[in-house]
């Protein structure tokens, strides 16, 4: 898949529907779980990722090059603010897909460990049920109906805290 | 692994509350709003039991009274003071949950002993559960810490504002044992309670006292070995600060700026790791008595000095960055400081100065920067110009104009002395909406320093085209002035400062920059007729070489500013 001809060391990770991705290793360590099968040299030519598709992956990887190839913060105090702003508005495209993706994406940035994105997805699974009412947040999210407090739980909770409700 | 199952699931199951629960808590903790964490708490079982467990309890009446405008005023405080505690009760009969991490109580007006009340409980609550940072703000009421606040023993972080210390710290010693941060604003503080507070906390690392009342000494002997940063702001009077420990890294003291000389003794004299001092008020009588006592840090790399003394001598060979606030006249002023890369002086201390006695962080070339905060003349300029010959060391400009000074300009003054202008690589304008006077202000730049290029930083947005090409014409023209005739050329470049101060030119501007309404205008000197290729299209008039720039967003303002000047 990735078209680099840099003579960087490669890493192929494997979906769950059997798509093969070849990236930079440099990429692949922004996953902290990744990094960890590396050092501890336990990391095969090819890394099967079964629990995550290949649409997701291909998300994740886009986030990871970007990523990997801005400067990082800590690295040195006089960073560039544009890379910082690009960065940002990086993010922001990013997260600009349906909620199921999200979710995808999150489960999946959970399994590889990767902070920022973990933060990126949980922020904007934030920012989309802000302002709304229960009811619709059960919905965005899917919230499983088998879940739900009882009526009367329900009833006193929101009595407790009314003025959260009108 | 499960893929089929995981395909076919995928819209019908809740997959967020399959996640671990500190992704839930991840969210929750981005919900800032308290309407908000209230609202998904009764989302689902799971959703009100992590809510109900999160260890993290902020509450804030600023934060709350937003978003609840249909309320009437006294329904929100009642609504604050019961959020509070029907969050920390529920919290607090949480069975699995172990410590709280933060508690955090801001109210912002004057409240009832009822309320009050309800704060006390509620922290005596929390402190039974192990909390480890700890921020309380009551202004407006008299409120005193419980005295369990001193058996606190997980707290790491205690940040008290306006509310008085426990009574028992009056006669015993507290056991903060993991206490690292301790912060301390408009908090009465007796000799009795300092004494014990300091034998509290071994292990402090952080230590912030700002506008804390009843204290005219602080001395540390053999305590606090650990201190790393010691910040102390007093309005009025203080007397005497010692701190004598191995590992502090980081000190300010400010004592009532701006005001009369004051008889602070200050004495750190085994801080032999002191990286960065930060002293505004009038410490030490002479120069020599400063001089002495920064002889005492072999390390320190960043110094901030405001109102020192009337004139002032400093040799560093470790100082990199130097802040100075001072009426002090340049011609006083003596460095021996060799690997020095910013200088910054302000010509009088106003009350924005707390915000640029920051050390950020900057460019490798050495530079000087300027913020005329009084009025100056040209004998002031004339001044900067023998100063930066003398330290033969900063070759960077930057003037910063702050509207407070006024900029009176006489070259026929009889007492100046016209010298040749001094050599720079770059100067480096920030002017605010004085138009009126850049003119002057360019004129005299130029007569004292012979820059490689300059350049101004303003918002050019609100001043009108014609105005803009005036600019132009008038700068160049200067700056071609200085320059044998026919062999230079100047460049011009537009571009849009970041805050950081990092110049990019337009042509690598992407076309979604968002944009600012503050912009540089550089000139470059350059040698020889070819050394501009890069533009599309370029004009020769005598001997100013300009070129056609387009700026995607601002394409026709450049246009019509290019064909007045040609």
């Amino acid at each position: 898949m990735s078209t680099s001809s840099s003579s960087s060391k490669k890493i192929v990770l494997k979906s769950a529907d059997n798509e093969t991705f070849e990236i930079d290793e440099i990429v692949a360590l922004e996953s902290q779980a990744i990094k960890n099968m590396i050092e501890d040299e336990c990391a095969d030519n090819v890394i099967p990722l079964g629990n995550i598709d290949s649409k997701t992956l291909s998300k994740i990887i886009e986030y990871c090059k970007k990523h990997a190839e801005s400067p990082k913060k800590d690295d040195n105090a006089d960073i560039d603010e544009k890379a910082v702003e690009d960065l940002k508005s990086f993010d922001a495209e990013f997260a600009k897909v349906d909620m199921p993706l999200i979710q995808d994406i999150l489960m999946a940035a959970n399994f590889l460990n990767i902070d920022n994105l973990i933060g990126l997805m949980c922020r904007t699974i934030a920012d989309r049920i802000k302002g709304k009412t229960p009811e619709e947040i059960r919905k965005i999210l899917n919230i499983n109906k088998n879940d739900l407090l009882s009526p009367e739980q329900e009833a006193k909770a929101r009595e407790e805290n009314s003025w959260a409700f009108d | 692994m499960k893929k089929r199952n995981v395909k076919t699931k995928k819209d019908t199951t809740d997959r967020i509350s399959e996640l671990p629960e500190c992704i839930i808590e991840n969210i929750l903790l981005r919900l800032d709003h308290p309407k908000e964490r209230v609202r998904v708490s009764v989302l689902s079982k799971k959703w009100f039991d992590l809510t109900a467990s999160l260890p993290v309890l902020e509450f804030s009446s600023s934060d709350f009274w937003k978003n609840c405008g249909r309320l009437c005023s006294s329904d929100v405080r009642d609504s604050f003071y019961k959020y509070i505690e029907h969050t920390v009760s529920i919290f607090c009969r949480q069975q699995n949950v172990m410590n709280a991490h933060t508690f955090k109580v801001c109210t912002e007006y004057w409240s009832t002993i009822a309320e009050l009340k309800i704060i006390n409980a509620c922290l005596e609550l929390i402190l039974q559960k192990g909390v480890k940072a700890l921020e309380i703000m009551i202004q407006g009421s008299t409120y005193r810490l419980p005295d369990i606040l001193t058996s606190a023993s997980s707290l790491t972080s205690l940040k008290v504002y306006h509310c008085m210390l426990p009574s028992s710290l009056m006669v015993e010693v507290a056991n903060f044992k993991s206490l690292k941060v301790l912060q301390l604003n408009n908090v009465h503080l007796d000799p009795l309670v300092i004494k014990h507070l300091t034998a509290s906390c071994p292990l402090l690392e952080e230590l912030i006292v700002k506008f804390c009342y009843g204290l005219k000494k602080f001395c540390v002997y053999g305590q606090l070995q650990n201190l790393k940063k010691a910040h102390f702001f007093s309005k009025g009077e203080f007397e005497r600060i010692d701190i004598e420990t191995p590992n502090l890294c980081e000190f300010q003291l400010c004592v009532g700026y701006g005001k009369g000389r004051g008889a602070t003794s200050v004495n750190l004299g085994l801080c032999k790791q002191l990286r960065t001092l930060c002293l505004c008020g009038s410490f030490f009588p002479t120069s020599t008595g400063l001089s002495d006592f920064l002889s005492n840090f072999p390390i320190l790399e960043n110094l901030c000095l405001a109102n020192p003394c009337n004139s002032l001598a400093i040799s560093s060979p470790s100082l990199r960055k130097f802040v100075l606030y001072d009426k002090c006249d340049l011609e006083d002023l003596d460095l021996i400081t060799p690997n020095m890369l910013l200088f910054r002086y302000a010509n009088a201390w106003n009350s924005n100065s707390e915000e640029i006695i920051k050390f950020d962080s900057s460019e490798s070339n050495a530079r000087m920067e300027c913020h005329i905060e009084n009025d100056v003349d040209t004998l002031w300029f004339q001044k900067l110009r023998r100063f930066l010959e003398k330290s033969d060391r900063f070759k960077v400009l930057n003037l910063h104009d702050h509207r407070f000074g006024k900029i009176s300009l006489d070259f026929e003054q009889p007492k100046v002395i016209q010298l040749p202008p001094y050599e720079l690589e770059h100067v480096n304008l920030e002017w605010s909406d004085r138009y009126y006077e850049w003119s002057t202000v360019v004129d005299a730049i130029l007569w004292c320093f012979h820059p490689r290029s300059l350049s101004l930083t303003s918002n050019f947005s609100s001043i009108s085209y014609w105005k803009r090409s005036q600019i132009l014409k008038f700068i160049s023209a200067k700056l071609l002035q200085q320059e044998d005739k026919g062999q230079t050329n100047i460049r011009i470049e537009w571009s849009f400062p970041s805050k950081a101060k990092i110049y990019f030119s337009w042509k690598s501007m992407r076309p979604e920059l968002r944009y600012h309404n503050e912009q540089t205008l550089t000139f470059i000197k350059e040698e020889g007729l070819n050394s501009c290729q890069v533009e599309e299209r370029k004009e020769t008039v005598k001997g100013l070489q300009l070129l056609r720039l387009c700026d995607p967003l601002n394409r026709e303002i450049l246009r019509y500013t290019t064909m007045e000047v040609i």
